[in-house]
């Protein structure tokens, strides 16, 4: 099996402080990973890059063998990654249902997109989307007006909108009740498994981090210091003691 | 070689007090992100104040200096408390806005205080003589003064890390929002911060005026000289302040000899090569979150506007058409100026409202517009020479959009500015092109557009043309896109939406409708002249816009007809209208501060 993303040697430092040093790790298609790490440790600089936001110092990142680093935020869009952010920030100015339309745009030539009004176009696709996220009802409401957690259906709806080949998914579930974070983390799955799609998210929380992945990622400090079932590294002494507090398990685990 | 370095002298003593000036704007703008336009207002209130306790009191200079800066910390004090103070919170132009209506009430109330004459200051007791440096005699007076800098710099450093008040406003500056969740009582930090930065400006008046003959216009001339300085040395960074002030102090002591003219477009330039450099100017703080908080226009109803809002579209335009055919020669003239007020507005607040870009120098759009048509006009027929304009303008839009599609707030405005500056001076030193000071004359449109309602016609077709298109392209994913990146920039671009494609493009349509603006004027006044490229230009759009809701789609048109009709009405009762207008202002945005129009749930 290809590597779905493929990671070498990443670097990134703010003046003398590493933030990544030689960061590499393998995630196999349609393979859904956690990427876990104290606050600092690199997890939030990792995504940034992966997603064209933020330059590396060195290194390499393939997506199916295409190299993607260094390449704009848009681009690595195109290119199959998909993205939800920590904080969600759909657009505020816009309807539930126009957001998702207005992804389904994005592709089109300028003069298209200058000539044919929004309102004027068929909205199937982003009705779909929308009910595969449990969002249909709510079509017609601003963004603005969602709560928290339809708020990150709506931003999942927009990621996949665009059928990626990766999900990167930075704290999905942070600010979540437990119930609803099992809920959104079985939604992610789901739709996961319909469409051969790769996940990479990180998380707080341990329930959902070892409720879910199939593989857990380390990082401590800038550094991978683990990679593996996420048993394996559930009992690596080194992430006990550099993360998870070295002790007896707890209950969160 | 000694030609150089006393030119230099020349110059770090002319940077003194600008470094008062700027050190002032960039700490107040650090603090509560306030833009004060009427800060070199302050600074000349601060130096007619000085002469004032001098010429007319009595007092001795080196006491009526502290004494003025002392009268400008207060009067900085009242404009925070009663005017800025229920601005904060809101859209970061308001205090702009706020600003240069004082601005507008100086320019009349100054002259009316201490006369229309130009002043020349009293000199400096024991400080009179001359120094000779390298065989020239350079005044004593200078020589102080390129020690004044350093000295305010030691003092406010010593400030800023050696007291608590100083911490606090490290703190602020760095993390307005850290500094408000850590207790810091912002309204008497800002108070003080605003008193502060106006009483170093009003420093800076009073020691400039031995230096300098004082007239009542040396408003402007200073606050653009300090935004240049404040941007080069990064917003926020007295330090920065320091340095830029030194730089742009010496190229213009130099400029002044080799190329008078030309001097504020040097340093526009240089400005501009910075932040290419460095957008965040030579010291400025590092990227953090933006503090930017965009009104954000309400999406267009998804199923297309109402027939009823079609019908009373079509009635506007009937009933305009009607009044063409019934009203007077110079009412027509008036409303063709309203119409193409109206026009300028709307592609200002194109950028402004639906894309969250800021822009202090749209005059160049407006200018390249008039230009354009002007130089073709002499040649070629009057359609080509109205097409002409629009898309010089939209190119000139396309190219600068290109140039600074990365950047945004404050910087981005600065460099609009610097973009209008150049062209400004353009107009002004190519006369084998432009005619220079004299302007391009005798442009008159052929029949029938030649008559009062002639041009009246074509200008409201046109413009109804025009606001019709925009109306359509509200609704297109273009706006959506200007809309979603406002808010949500990261998510856009993740969303693999154009954001940088299409901020060009909104800078073409933009620059298409304001050159059109530019070119109708070009016919209706039968000339162009290069102040179609200057700030006040600018400045009258930015109010139109503000004045009527950035909220609200129709906003601009409500603040053009208000803005632009309001100017006219006034000017013909009172030579003082700039003091009306600018009161007027003022009540606006403490007693409307969304605009005349605003959405119903607008915060």
């Amino acid at each position: 099996m290809t590597a779905m993303l493929s990671v070498r040697d990443l670097r990134k430092s703010y003046g003398a402080r590493a933030v990544l040093a030689e960061v590499g790790f393998d995630v196999a298609e349609g393979e859904i990973a956690a990427l876990i790490g104290a606050n600092g440790a690199g997890k939030s600089t990792l995504f940034q890059i992966l997603g064209g936001a933020l330059a590396a110092d060195g290194g390499s990142v393939l997506l199916a063998g295409r190299a993607i680093l260094g390449l704009s935020p848009e681009r690595v869009a195109r290119l199959g990654v998909g993205r939800t952010f920590q904080t969600s920030a759909p657009y505020r100015a816009l309807g539930v249902r126009e957001s998702l339309m207005l992804i389904a745009a994005a592709d089109e030539p300028a003069w298209r997109r200058m000539l044919v009004p929004l309102g004027r176009r068929p909205a199937d696709a982003a009705d779909a989307a929308l009910d595969a996220v449990g969002l249909l009802a709510l079509a017609e409401a601003p963004a603005a007006a969602l709560s928290y957690g339809d708020a990150k259906r709506l931003e999942l709806a927009m990621a996949l909108m665009r059928a990626p080949r990766l999900l990167l998914m930075d704290e999905p579930t942070a600010g979540m009740a437990p119930g609803e974070r099992a809920r959104f983390m079985d939604l992610v799955r789901e739709r996961a498994a319909a469409t051969r799609m790769t996940v990479l998210f990180t998380e707080h929380d341990m329930a959902t981090v070892f409720g879910f992945a199939e593989r857990v990622l380390v990082l401590d400090r800038g550094r991978l210091i683990a990679d593996g079932a996420p048993d394996a590294v559930r009992e690596n002494p080194e992430v006990r003691r550099a993360y998870l507090g070295d002790g007896p398990p707890t209950k969160a685990l | 070689m000694d030609f150089i370095i006393i030119q230099a002298l020349n110059g770090l003593a002319g940077a003194s007090s600008l470094f008062l000036v700027a050190a002032g704007l960039s700490l107040i703008f650090g603090v509560s992100r306030v833009v004060n336009f009427a800060h070199g207002t302050v600074f000349m209130v601060g130096a007619y104040a000085a002469w004032t306790l001098i010429d007319r009191l009595g007092v001795n200079f080196w006491l009526a200096a502290p004494l003025a800066a002392l009268a400008t910390a207060l009067l900085g004090g009242a404009i925070e408390v009663l005017i800025l103070r229920r601005l904060y919170g809101r859209h970061e132009l308001l205090p702009l806005l706020a600003t240069f209506a004082l601005v507008l009430v100086a320019h009349d109330a100054v002259p009316l205080i201490w006369g229309a004459q130009d002043v020349i200051g009293p000199r400096a007791p024991g400080l009179t003589g001359a120094v000779p440096v390298l065989g020239r005699s350079l005044p004593a007076y200078d020589l102080f003064l390129i020690g004044v800098a350093p000295a305010i710099m030691g003092a406010l450093w010593l400030m800023l890390h050696r007291t608590r008040f100083g911490r606090v406003v490290r703190a602020a500056t760095d993390d307005p929002e850290m500094a408000a969740a850590l207790g810091i009582r912002q309204d008497r930090l800002f108070t003080l911060v605003f008193m502060l930065g106006c009483g170093l400006a009003g420093l800076g008046g009073a020691l400039r005026l031995p230096r300098e003959t004082l007239h009542h216009s040396l408003d402007t001339q200073v606050i653009v000289s300090a935004f240049v300085v404040v941007v080069i040395g990064g917003m926020g960074s007295v330090g920065g302040a320091f340095v830029a002030s030194a730089i742009v102090g010496v190229v213009s002591a130099f400029g002044i000899v080799a190329w008078p003219q030309g001097t504020l477009a040097m340093l526009f330039l240089i400005m501009a090569l910075v932040l290419v450099v460095r957008p965040r100017g030579l010291f400025g703080l590092p990227a953090q979150q933006e503090t930017h908080r965009p009104l954000l226009l309400p999406s267009p109803p998804p199923r297309g506007y109402s027939r009823r809002a079609k019908l009373a579209a079509a009635a506007g335009v009937a009933a305009l058409a009607g009044f063409g055919v019934l009203a007077s020669p110079f009412a027509l003239d008036v409303a063709t100026q309203v119409l193409i007020a109206v026009l300028f507005a709307a592609s200002l607040h194109l950028l402004i409202g639906w894309a969250g870009l800021i822009s202090f120098g749209h005059a160049a759009l407006f200018g390249l517009g008039a230009y354009g048509a002007a130089l073709l006009g002499r040649e070629a027929p009057l359609g080509v020479a109205i097409a002409g304009g629009a898309a010089l303008a939209a190119l000139g839009a396309a190219g600068f959009g290109l140039l600074v599609r990365r950047m945004k707030g404050v910087y981005l405005a600065m460099l609009t500015l610097a973009f209008s500056q150049l062209l400004f001076a353009a107009a002004f030193q190519w006369v084998s092109l432009t005619g220079g000071d004299n302007g391009i004359l005798g442009l008159w449109p052929d029949p029938p557009w030649d008559t009062a309602g002639g041009w009246y016609a074509l200008t409201l077709a046109l413009t109804a043309l025009a606001l019709f298109g925009l109306a359509h392209l509200y609704r297109t994913p273009f706006a959506h896109i200007l809309r979603a990146a406002q808010g949500s920039e990261a998510r856009a671009r993740a969303d693999a939406l154009p954001v940088d494609s299409t901020r060009v493009q909104a800078f073409a349509v933009s620059g298409a409708v304001a050159g059109l603006a530019g070119a109708l004027l070009v016919f209706l006044k039968g000339s162009a002249f290069p102040s179609l490229f200057a700030v006040p230009q600018s400045v009258d759009g930015l109010v139109m816009v503000l004045l009527g809701g950035i909220a609200h789609p129709l906003g601009p048109v409500a603040g053009a007809a208000a803005y632009s009709l309001g100017v006219t009405v006034i000017a013909t009762l009172t030579p003082a209208w700039h003091m009306i207008v600018g009161a007027l202002i003022l009540v606006l945005t403490q007693a409307l501060p969304g605009g005349l129009l605003r959405r119903k749930d607008a915060p």
